[in-house]
């Protein structure tokens, strides 16, 4: 049996690993809830950048590659306790607390903040991979057609080789230090919007009343650290984002996107109408893909 | 869940003892055992019946009673009796209380504008045990106010009483957020209030002790900008 060996440079393959990153686009909705709040994202990332190295591991490793936001919206919705009047004590206990008190009045409600961090960049800091192999049938080529009427239907068999990550390792996404500022701003402006029918002469009242509204804000969501860390735990650990970039990578890489891929048997004379109509074609089997430092090496057994 | 906005809570800026809203309540002492029958009366709507049952040895020492709730269209329109007994026609609400206990009559919600008496229920009229719009003997008018500004407290049961005057400050910008002080105790006389002028802060609780019979109203006389 004959053998076929390909070999394609470093810099050829980055060129492969490229195009392929480039098409990444993951776009992603949840919800749910952590105690006293819910919560809802609306993501999506690309990739870009990263410097590729071939190593004599049979391994590819991509380092520094950028998740660029184009989308990283999310909400939490929680109840203000908001602004209440009455409840104090008109007859108090002799001994202790109140005899008689009156009964208290609150206005508040739910509220939500939308934060938009679009164009936020993150990083995968370390993807390390080895190359896969595999065969595709297309599983809407009709049952025992010939290879002819399969190329002829666009249906045909394709030998495909995957960048296929032994790990992803994803640095938990920063958020900027002004994080705090803006969710103080978005607090206000919910409030304001909650309490708009008030008059304006007790606005200084409510605004009073509430006090700082950071220190509100970390009330009510039950925040004992930084405000910037509590949305990076928010991000990293709650939404789980990280996971999600991982998880993404590792299946576009694997399995939806490869890096290069032929239809099989591979045509090595195309059909001329006027004297032979039919493309000469020639199968492939046992198709190997492997890197070293300096290329990556395709084999390839020739013949039925 | 906290309750839906309401707009009267910064609308309705004066006060009165005699047309219960929002931010004004009456607190009267029941002394003796028996059962009451109170109504709720405002401007322009049917008036709502409640029973009130005082007992010697119930150690229950305050009751409010929520005077927008009994007149809402959804009350019970039966005797809806804790105590078991059935009363002469429908009410709204039946609440229990201690000999000695006190009663809050307050308004929860909407325009309010209510007045509440209470008289022994019996067979025959008697004379009425309460009445907000004139009351007495170490009755309580519990008045908070929001609208900063300078206010004038008059007794209209009470002719020959001097008015008295409220001046309600901005709460003071804080590092906190803000708690209003304790209420102020403030002593209505035939010759009028004492102390007569009280500074008080926004939200600030006033307490009425009225030891005549007194239907107090609180109007605003200047209304103060917030500061800037």
């Amino acid at each position: 049996m004959s053998n076929l060996t390909v070999a394609a440079s470093a810099t050829a393959f980055e060129r492969m690993f490229a195009l392929v990153r480039d098409n990444l686009s993951v776009l992603k909705t949840d919800n749910g809830s952590w105690g006293p709040f819910t919560w809802t994202y609306t993501v999506q990332f690309h990739l870009q950048g990263g410097t590729l190295q071939l190593n004599n591991d049979d391994t590819v490793e991509v380092k520094h590659l950028d998740v660029v936001w184009d989308q990283l919206k999310f909400q939490i919705c929680f109840n203000l306790p908001g602004f209440c009047v009455g409840g104090w004590c008109i007859i108090p206990d002799p001994f202790d607390g109140c005899w008689v008190s009156l009964p208290k009045i609150c206005i508040g409600g739910p509220i939500c903040l939308p934060l938009d961090l679009s164009g936020l960049v993150s990083e995968v800091d370390d993807l390390k991979a080895n190359l896969v192999a595999k065969y595709f049938t297309d599983p809407t080529r009709p049952p025992g057609v010939s290879d002819l009427t399969a190329e002829f239907l666009n249906k045909s068999n394709q030998w495909q080789v995957f960048l296929n990550p032994v790990f992803v390792d994803v640095l938990p996404i920063d958020v900027p230090a002004t994080i705090a500022n803006i969710l103080e701003n978005l607090f206000k402006q919910a409030i304001q919007n909650i309490f708009s029918w008030v008059p304006d002469w007790a606005w200084s009242l409510i605004w009073a009343v509430l006090g700082p509204l950071l220190d509100l804000l970390k009330t009510i969501l039950g925040i004992a650290e930084d405000i910037q860390n509590w949305v990076e735990d928010l991000i990293n650990k709650i939404f789980n984002l990280v996971a999600v970039i991982e998880t993404a990578i590792a299946q576009y890489f694997a399995s939806q996107n490869p890096l290069f891929q032929f239809e099989d048997p591979y045509p090595i004379l195309d059909g001329a109408p006027s004297h032979n109509p039919i493309p000469v074609k020639i199968p492939f089997r046992n198709l190997a893909a492997h890197v070293n430092a300096r290329e990556m090496v395709v084999t390839a057994d020739i013949g039925a | 869940m906290p309750p839906a906005p309401h707009p009267f809570l910064f609308s309705q800026i004066g006060l009165d003892s005699g047309a219960l809203t929002l931010l004004g309540s009456v607190v009267h002492r029941f002394t003796e055992p028996g059962e009451y029958r109170g109504v709720a009366l405002r401007p322009n709507a049917p008036a709502s019946v409640f029973y009130l049952t005082v007992e010697k040895d119930r150690a229950i020492n305050q009751v409010s009673i929520d005077l927008a709730a009994l007149a809402e269209p959804g009350a019970s329109s039966q005797a809806c009796c804790t105590c078991g007994k059935m009363h002469a026609g429908p009410s709204q609400g039946h609440f229990l209380l201690g000999a000695g206990g006190y009663v809050a009559f307050h308004v929860s919600g909407g325009p309010g504008g209510f007045a509440v008496r209470l008289g022994k229920s019996a067979d025959q009229p008697q004379p009425k045990d309460f009445d907000s719009a004139a009351i007495t003997g170490g009755d309580l008018f519990a008045a908070t106010i929001l609208r900063p500004g300078r206010y004038s407290v008059k007794n209209l049961a009470q002719t020959g009483a001097q008015a008295g005057e409220i001046d309600v400050a901005y709460p003071a910008p804080g590092e906190t957020a803000y708690q209003p002080p304790p209420p102020i105790r403030i002593d209505c006389t035939h010759t009028g209030f004492d102390p007569a002028k009280v500074a008080l802060t926004a939200m600030q609780g006033s307490l009425f002790v009225c030891h005549v019979p007194s239907r107090l109203k609180i109007e605003l006389v200047t209304a103060l900008d917030p500061p800037k």
